[in-house]
């Protein structure tokens, strides 16, 4: 079939082409909007400004295809194959692409706004700029490695996002929003975080080993039991977020805010905490051993039962701080 | 001097015409909002402002009967009460029409095409091509661009009138062209490129006739361009903290010494600011990495003085998701891309139009629009007049509409009133 075939039928309110081959179709512009091209081959098809808006894609092989500027939204695209796809500032908007393969995908500026992507595969994907608002990409089912490992979300909007369990691993997530994101569990491993907004964002049992947090926005994020062993966050702001019982050994907290942060039960072996300010954090129980406080602000903190014989607190501001002991300094 | 005593006469009069007009309360908001950007009501503030002013400012913005209709039109389409302001708009029209009728050289561009041509070429065989280039940029679009790329893209013909339109005689193109290299770090060798430019001016500059030359002197009369503009920037060596505000628009500081050589394209760049920097909406922005102090510790942020007009990144995605709400955001980036550099080729070849369009993000076309125009009726007119001239019309007029109802809370909270 070639498009021409598929546009008359189209017209004469045909809607299903389920298998049909239509490799390296050149369908840009095209009104197709509901069209059931399920298990079609669409490998190097041109669907540019195409409207395929709640299309039928599902199992559809759309490796390579082009589909900038296309209009997808509420499309099915369970388990569409769209690696190396063009999908450059498309609106996915509320599609549902479950189980889809967009690997290596070109997704810059996309709209994918309340869009289903749990289990996807999006290694390597390009997603700067692009709006995931709302969208779901719960990790279900761990068969899927790969993810969103070394992924580009460099300024995405990840807003309510839910990326639990989500492999984020060496991702790039600079300047990226994920304010109020369900983040649990996921893996952020190596990751580039700087400068990224995780206001009020749920990082519990996450592992952000030697992941660079600096200058990241992280007031009230969640992150309770997560692994934080050597991640930068040189001047981040960790206002009243909750971290308990995680592990911060040799983590990089030069000039951090952490006023009114909990650290109850933190593993801060080793943590660098230079010129930090500590106002009324509470750091009960925590493990402070080589821990450098130099010039740190613990006005109000609370150490109560920490261990912090060998931390280093050599100009540290510590008037009203709770000591391990429970006495009060002056 | 006739035809100068013949514009005064004609200008008095126009502000005469509109000094008695009945409705001279909303005259005047109609005219600080289309100038100044800003729904004025309070007639404490409205009173501050100046009639001539305001006028001058308009024939500016305007130049022929024409573009003053088009952009009144345009503005009164944004009011609560389009069908009172129409009405107000046509008095607008009709008290200016003999000021535009009766002298309509006054306002037209006096650029010899030839002799511009005669610049660009010079410019195209000179060895420090891509640095005069650079100049010429940074000079009309206040910003200081690296990435060679886009300066590819840009036409060196229009930034030649672009800045001619801006420095109407040499005297204000030398000032121009002093500022952008006193904040330069190689200052020997844009010095040199300077005068090149310079010289290369001159040729536009020369008038055959004297009575051509007192055109010009009338025109910057008449429009005062450069004021309304082109913002003022500190001499050299002045502490920017000296500059007291005087006037809403004229206001600015001076981001510190760029290394053009040496950074990134992203990063700045010589750049002037008004006080819109300092809007909750317009954070300052530090151009690189936080830097560690000699104790190790991350420096406490960037001198008060280091700002430049920008869109606090946080805003950004807010600004995307409008967009993004109501138009195709590929759609909206070609709208933008067009109107910001008109020469780009993104609707030519469509495999070339993808490859440009990949170079750019939308937050970051957003971010240069909001540097690029003061005014949000300025920017409604540039993106209405792409979207013409794009094909499928109808669907960028309405990419140019979300832009613009996208920006406007933005824009509305970047008015700084006089005296504030």
């Amino acid at each position: 079939m070639n498009a021409e075939e598929l546009l008359v039928r189209y017209r004469n309110e045909e809607l299903n082409f389920r298998g049909e081959s239509l490799v390296a179709v050149d369908l840009s512009r095209a009104d197709l909007i509901g069209i059931d091209l399920s298990g079609a081959d669409l490998h190097g098809a041109t669907f540019s400004w195409a409207y395929l808006n709640r299309a039928k894609l599902s199992k559809s092989n759309l490796m390579e295809a082009k589909l900038q500027g296309a209009n997808l939204s509420q499309a099915e695209l369970i388990g569409a194959k769209l690696r190396d796809a063009d999908l450059h500032g498309a609106v996915l908007q509320g599609a549902d692409l479950r189980s889809a393969d967009l690997s290596l995908a070109n997704l810059l500026d996309v709209n994918l706004m309340d869009a289903d992507l749990r289990n996807t595969k999006l290694g390597g994907a390009n997603f700067t700029g692009a709006c995931l608002r709302g969208a779901n990409l719960r990790e279900e089912n761990h068969k899927y490695i790969a993810n969103l490992r070394g992924a580009n979300l460099q300024k995405a909007d990840l807003r309510g996002a839910n990326l639990t369990g989500a492999d984020l691993a060496r991702a790039d997530l600079r300047g990226a929003n994920l304010t109020e994101a369900t983040l649990r569990g996921a893996d952020l491993s190596e990751a580039d975080l700087s400068n990224a907004i995780l206001k009020g964002a749920f990082l519990t049992e996450s592992n952000l080993f030697n992941a660079n947090l600096k200058w990241a926005n992280l007031v009230n994020t969640k992150i309770e039991r997560a692994n934080l062993n050597e991640v930068n966050l040189m001047a981040a702001n960790l206002q009243g977020a909750l971290l308990p019982d995680c592990k911060l050994v040799r983590v990089d907290l030069r000039g951090a805010n952490l006023n009114g942060t909990k650290l109850v039960r933190t593993d801060l072996r080793r943590a660098n905490l230079q010129g930090a300010t500590l106002r009324e954090a509470n750091l009960t129980e925590s493990f402070l051993a080589l821990a450098d406080f130099s010039n740190a602000d613990l006005t109000d903190a609370i150490l109560i039962r920490a261990e912090h014989t060998t931390a280093n607190f050599y100009g540290a501001r510590m008037s009203g701080t709770t000591m391990a002991d429970g006495s009060v300094r002056e | 001097m006739a035809v100068l005593t013949h514009f005064d006469d004609q200008f008095n009069e126009t502000i005469r015409r509109l000094v008695n007009d009945q409705n001279l309360l909303r005259i005047k908001k109609l005219l600080v909002y289309t100038c100044r950007n800003s729904w004025e009501s309070d007639l404490v503030r409205l009173n501050h402002y100046d009639l001539r002013e305001l006028v001058r400012e308009l024939i500016a913005i305007a130049p022929t009967l024409d573009q003053l209709k088009q952009r009144l039109d345009l503005v009164v389409k944004t009011i609560n009460k389009p069908a009172e302001y129409t009405l107000i708009a046509n008095a607008v029209v009709n008290h200016l029409k003999k000021l535009y009728t009766d002298a309509p050289q006054l306002f037209e561009s006096n650029l010899d095409h030839a002799a511009c041509l005669e610049v660009v070429q010079s410019f195209k065989q000179d060895q420090d091509y891509l640095r005069i280039k650079k100049v010429l940029y940074c000079a009309c679009r206040h910003t200081w661009e690296n990435n060679l790329s886009k300066l590819t893209q840009v036409n060196i013909f229009n930034l030649v009138q672009e800045l001619f339109q801006l420095a109407p005689q040499q005297a204000d193109l030398d000032a121009i062209l002093q500022r952008i290299v006193s904040t330069l770090n190689r200052q020997d060798e844009y010095q040199a490129i300077a005068e090149k430019i310079s010289q290369a001016f001159h040729h536009l500059y020369q008038t055959p006739h004297d009575e051509a030359q007192e055109q010009t002197h009338i025109i910057n009369h008449a429009v005062d361009r450069l004021g309304a503009s082109y913002p003022a920037v500190a001499a050299p060596n002045q502490p920017t903290s000296a500059l007291k505000p005087t006037h809403s628009t004229n206001n600015t500081a001076l981001t510190p010494p760029p290394q053009p050589n040496n950074q990134p394209s992203s990063h700045p760049i010589p750049q002037y600011n008004d006080l819109r920097s300092f809007t909750p909406f317009a954070a300052p922005v530090t151009s690189v990495d936080p830097v560690l102090d000699a104790e190790g510790l991350p420096d406490s942020g960037p001198p008060a003085n280091v700002v430049r007009r920008s869109l606090d990144p946080s805003k950004l995605f807010d600004l995307r998701i409008e967009i993004m709400k109501f138009t195709n955001p590929l759609r909206a980036k070609i709208l933008m891309l067009t109107t910001l550099h008109p020469s780009t080729p993104v609707h030519v070849q469509v495999h070339q139009m993808y490859q440009t369009l990949n170079r750019y993000q939308l937050d970051e076309l957003l971010q240069e629009l909001f540097q690029s125009y003061k005014a949000l009726p300025e920017l409604a007119v540039d993106l209405k007049q792409a979207a013409q001239q794009l094909p499928e019309t109808d669907q960028y007029l309405q990419s140019a509409e979300t832009v613009v109802r996208a920006l406007r809370p933005i824009y509305e909270m970047s008015i700084v009133f006089p005296g504030e």
